[in-house]
């Protein structure tokens, strides 16, 4: 049996013993490697440290963008997820920046129209920090030629056009257009 | 003023982190050394205190136990609540940190009308600890898309587990909402009740509005005044390679949250919060109740000089032998 003894005056046990060293051990190396996982995690993955590398549009007339990079950067879901619902639920065409330019509030023709390669611009943001779109999961992927679910493609009765895009709001999102549930 | 200093702590560390991300220069301090200090102080306090109790005397076998201890074959004992192996233990063990399972037994008395006095059971605390808990190693977890790269499958998993009902872009995470609502709850706890008033300390307000107002702003950095992720992501990155670096216009609130965690992380080891490597250490609890089939002994036990039987019939044989006395050795 293991016969301990006591300092009284720091109030632990003579000569630096320790009781279940090897269970304190484990757990404090456990403990650590856990909480400084990022650190290996990321050095040992060295090459995959890429930052993303957008492409930026460079033709004369695709220089204005419908808001400042500064609120796109941070805020460009929101003006999305507007823009889904004025043309879904209320109908509306077109949006008018700050600058007074009018925009038509389409993703496919609008957005892809300055930036249509989206693995070069969309995707490098989005995968770097693991944003997940499930726009995707129903609606056919603009320019990769891939398909949406089936669900789609049975509520979405009128023909593709070249680029890809279908021609009007996906029949799910019209049904619940406001005009029409009067 | 038990109440009022937490609130002041947190508004000044709050204030001082937005000075430091106003200030030109001061962002290397808040954005990369307070980082940096707080993980150190982190990793090193919890190591030096956990080893420090690792050296403390453990006078007693104290197991406290709510079951039938192993004795006599025929008598059936309580394997988890009252655990004479090492198996037993971690079982217990396992269902106190991963369930919470003497939070549950939690029972509450009340005096009623009559008067009567009741004791019953009362599991809100439990729940809020619990929701509390979870919601907060999950926000944990996911954060590891902003400290890893590439980002772990299971950290995309979770993340869609957890925004299961894609509500709103970006979308909310169901964790937000129960952390904060846990936070609230487990701090009105403690106004509500008097009694439980009377024994709270800043030290335990502290935490709770510390952690409350690291979740706020996370929540507000999402859905309302958003922050450029890329660039968070482009200086977590640098620090976990040890290639600092600061990129250009990160949000104010972003150096209030990440300032926050800082003095969360440095705070830690000085504070009640070392009740998550003290659960593993707690001799209540990781004691098997084996008393009767292994013998404790207390460290500081002072060497007895005793006087043996064998001795004293040694010095007294002769004597012994002349008034007759039976004797174990002729
Ligand atoms: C104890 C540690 C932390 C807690 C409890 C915490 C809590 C939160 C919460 C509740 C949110 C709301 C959104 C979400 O749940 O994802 C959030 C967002 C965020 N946190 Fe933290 N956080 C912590 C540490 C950190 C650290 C160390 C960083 C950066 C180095 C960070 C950066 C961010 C960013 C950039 C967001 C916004 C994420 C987005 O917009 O999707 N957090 N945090």
């Amino acid at each position: 049996m293991l016969q301990y003894s006591f300092n009284s005056y720091t109030g632990t046990l003579k000569d630096g013993m320790m009781y279940d060293t090897g269970k304190i051990v484990t757990g404090l190396v456990v403990f650590a490697a856990l909480f400084t996982s990022p650190f290996w995690y990321n050095l040992s993955n060295g090459k995959a440290l890429k930052r993303p590398d957008i492409v930026l549009p460079t033709a004369p007339n695709e220089q204005q963008c419908c808001a400042d990079s500064e609120y796109m950067r941070c805020d460009h879901m929101v003006m999305l997820d507007e823009w889904r619902f004025a043309v879904v639920r209320d109908g509306q065409t077109y949006y008018t920046s700050s600058t007074g330019r009018k925009f038509e509030m389409r993703f496919t023709k609008t957005c892809l129209g300055c930036h249509p390669n989206t693995s070069q611009f969309c995707d490098q943001c989005h995968n770097y920090i693991g944003v997940n779109l499930y726009c995707w999961d129903c609606h056919n992927k603009p320019n990769t030629g891939s398909e949406g679910s089936r669900v789609a493609q049975i509520l979405n009765p009128e023909p593709e056009n070249q680029d890809g895009a279908s021609r009007s709001p996906v029949f799910l999102h019209r049904t619940i257009r406001r005009d029409r549930i009067k | 003023m038990i109440l009022l200093l937490p609130f002041l702590a947190i508004l000044v560390i709050i204030v001082v982190a937005l000075f430091g991300a106003a200030v030109p220069g001061l962002d290397f301090l808040f954005g990369v050394v307070f980082p940096y200090a707080a993980i150190t102080v982190f990793l090193l306090g919890i190591i030096y205190r956990v080893l420090k109790w690792a050296r403390s005397p453990v006078p007693f076998h104290i197991p406290t136990v709510t079951g039938q201890q192993k004795s006599l074959s025929w008598i059936k004992s309580s394997k988890i609540d009252s655990p004479h192996s090492s198996p037993g233990v971690v079982g217990r063990m396992a269902m106190e940190i991963l369930l919470f399972r003497s939070l549950f037994r939690n029972t509450k008395m009340e005096m009623k009308s009559g008067p009567k006095l009741v004791y019953g059971s009362s599991k809100y605390l439990w729940l809020g600890a619990i929701v509390f808990h979870y919601s907060m190693l999950v926000i944990v977890l996911r954060h590891l898309r902003l400290f890893m790269q590439p980002i772990p499958q299971f950290v995309l998993a979770l993340q869609n587990v957890d925004g299961f009902f894609q509500v709103g872009l970006p979308g909310i995470y169901v964790t937000d909402g129960l952390i904060v609502a846990a936070l609230l709850f487990l701090f009105l706890r403690r106004l509500y009740d008097s009694r439980l008033r009377y024994i709270s300390l800043a030290s335990d307000y502290f935490p709770l509005l510390l952690i409350l107002s690291i979740a706020v702003t996370g929540i507000l950095m999402r859905y309302f005044l958003r922050v450029d992720i890329v660039s968070v992501k482009e200086l977590a990155i640098g620090l976990f390679t040890f290639h600092p670096f600061i990129p250009r216009d990160v949000g104010v609130l972003f150096y209030a949250h990440l300032f926050l965690v800082c003095v969360l992380l440095a705070y830690f080891p000085f504070s009640k919060l070392m009740h998550m490597p003290g659960i593993f250490l707690s001799p209540t609890r990781n004691l098997a109740n084996n008393s009767r089939m292994k013998r404790h002994v207390n460290p500081w036990n002072h060497p007895v000089r005793v006087h043996t039987y064998e001795e004293y019939e040694d010095e007294f044989r002769d004597r012994m032998k002349a008034a007759g006395l039976p004797l174990d050795k002729e």
